[in-house]
């Protein structure tokens, strides 16, 4: 057959182009807006001239990595939530929903409690998130088969019981404390910038998910049925909880636990362009990156110089998205 | 193309069948008739290699099931299930292309001559008219041709199909029988599970009937579709009588 390999549909990959665009624009949005408003040919300059300049730095020390910094937690948390939703064959699946966040969380607080901040309160969520994901893979598995009922089912009490800790940490903390437990839980940019890890992960996890992007496709239909078209499910289901479990925790331990990037953008993305894995996964992270790129630099200019958590932002513009999309969904569209 | 050797498969401590010596050869179209329960769907999933049988070897056409890998297998055989889960929106056509993922590299997308194939399967079992539409929209009858119309785009060499006949109406139960069996006589083989027994002796050249307790007959229809061997698969006296097109098996 010498028929040439046909690529991704046109209007899917004019859609992708599209959205690396979006990430583009919003990206110069973020580094133009805040104390300092600049025009976007004042970022040009600032960034082609070779002068330590006010603007400059402000852009490249301060703005730029922060914008992507949200870039890669909100493109991680999208891919996430789309990675869960077939792992757990639920499309209301989310990263946080099998308590890797609440593992997290309660550690981040109880380094706060004990006065860490910086690295050692980032060590902190990430050795949370890492024993959430160990409990929850240990009981999920017990001695019988790892359906995903059953691993939902133990995500979502094993959630219950870190809400619970993390209850219990806010009420024995002293009040000082309370407003940083808070915008973590909440979920905040506001001392993210480092960006490298982040995007690294970002595009490991993204290669990762690539790889398996048709088995995917299949696995989405029924463990059965994609056995049946000869997909190896039990490494693949491995292989999915793994990747997510750890692009989820990077993501938290940078920016606590955002909600509904990872619930809604694969959503928005599946009412865009379908539900081709191929095209969702890039799709949704530069759509989730996009997101949250847009909803930090709202969060800390709204009410400037208050800073805002961004996840009351993305909360607030996710909110009334899915609700839309659920009663389309139940109007049998 | 399948053979079992002495196979063993239970459920639930429940002998499905002991013992079996099944042979499917190409050309083949057989029957799996058995009461509620007794088991059929169990022993194609465990024949399919979903499931590990109690004891006894599979092969498929002439290598263990058990060594080979599913991709492989699936290049083989292929399944139509009793129900098909959609959670996620999907079309009809992206739907019936997801056969193809056996025969493709990991990296490869569909070819046009892959969407060919899917487009000729929807019309074969005429949804061709629904190519665009999202699964979610269809009747149950439309789903289950387009799973029959999945497994035409898979291409197996032998299907294994689960209640076939299901949801559809008379006109597609014939068709679709009539479809399956022409696909034999080119030299694929099939083994669906049936629950109408005049379309089993009508359509299915061998038959296997699961008789409870792990008990079976197999052999050819015009031998063993006496009304006397159905009776005993379903504890119902049965009576034949003369049709147009040979035997009718009625209640009573």
């Amino acid at each position: 057959m010498n028929a040439p390999s046909p690529s991704p549909e046109p209007h899917r990959a004019g859609l992708l182009a599209g959205l690396a665009l979006i990430s583009i624009v919003c990206a110069i949005f973020a580094v133009s807006v805040g104390s300092v408003n600049l025009d976007p040919v004042a970022v040009w300059s600032a960034l082609g001239g070779d002068d330590q300049t006010l603007e400059r730095r402000l852009i490249l020390e301060l703005r730029l990595p922060r914008a992507l910094c949200a870039y890669a937690v909100g493109g991680m948390l999208a891919l996430a939530g789309a990675l869960m939703q077939v792992l757990l064959r639920n499309p209301l699946g989310d990263p946080y929903v099998l308590g890797i966040s609440g593992g997290a969380a309660f550690c981040a607080l109880l380094a706060m409690l004990a006065g860490y901040t910086g690295l050692w309160l980032k060590g902190a969520a990430f050795l949370g998130a890492a024993v959430a994901i160990l409990l929850v893979f240990s009981l999920a598995r017990g001695a019988g088969a790892w359906t995903p009922t059953r691993l939902l089912l133990t995500g979502v009490v094993l959630a219950t019981g870190w809400g619970a800790l993390i209850s219990f940490v806010l009420s024995v903390s002293p009040a000082a404390r309370l407003p940083g437990m808070f915008f973590w839980l909440i979920g905040d940019l506001g001392d993210a910038v480092d960006p490298e890890v982040p995007l690294l992960v970002l595009g490991v996890g993204l290669s990762a998910a690539m790889l398996l992007a048709r088995p995917l496709n299949i696995l989405s239909r029924g463990e059965h049925q994609a056995a049946a078209l000869g997909v190896d499910v039990a490494p693949l289901r491995l292989g999915l909880f793994l990747l997510t479990s750890l692009v989820t925790a990077v993501s938290v331990t940078v920016g606590g636990s955002i909600g509904f990037v990872g619930l809604i953008v694969p959503h928005m993305f599946r009412l865009l362009a379908g539900s081709d894995h191929r095209v969702l996964l890039p799709g949704s992270a530069m759509l989730g990156g996009s997101l949250l790129v847009f909803a930090d630099t709202l969060a800390r200019t709204l009410l400037a110089p208050q800073q805002l958590p961004v996840g009351v932002l993305t909360a607030l513009l996710g909110v009334p998205v899915f609700l839309y999309l659920l009663t389309r969904r139940m109007s049998g569209i | 193309m399948l053979e079992t050797r002495n196979l063993d498969v239970t459920i639930g401590g429940k002998a499905v069948c002991r013992g079996l010596d099944l042979a499917i050869e190409a050309g083949q179209c057989w029957a799996v008739l058995g009461r509620n329960g007794v088991g059929k769907t169990t022993l194609l999933h465990t024949l399919a290699g979903l499931r590990e049988p109690e004891c006894g070897d599979i092969r498929l056409q002439d290598k263990s099931l058990a060594r080979l890998s599913r991709r492989s297998i699936a290049r083989r055989l292929g399944v139509v299930f009793q129900d098909n889960e959609d959670p996620f929106p999907a079309s009809v056509m992206e739907t019936a292309l997801i056969g193809r993922h056996p025969h493709l590299g990991n990296w490869r997308w569909e070819r046009n001559d892959d969407k060919m194939r899917a487009m000729q399967a929807l019309k074969n079992l005429r949804l061709e008219s629904l190519a665009n539409r999202p699964v979610s929209t269809l009747s149950g009858g439309e789903r289950r041709r387009l799973a029959i119309a999945t497994l035409l785009t898979q291409d197996p060499a032998l299907g294994l199909l689960d209640e076939p006949t299901n949801h559809l109406d008379l006109n597609f139960q014939v068709s679709v029988l009539e479809l399956l069996k022409k696909l034999c006589t080119r030299g694929q083989a099939m083994l669906m599970v049936l629950h109408d027994i005049n379309l089993a002796l009508r359509f299915c050249d061998h038959l296997l009937l699961l008789l409870g307790n792990g008990r079976y007959l197999l052999g050819e229809t015009s031998s063993l579709g006496s009304a006397a061997n159905l009776s005993l698969v379903y504890q119902h006296p049965l009576t034949e009588l003369s049709g147009p097109r040979g035997p009718v098996m009625v209640p009573g």
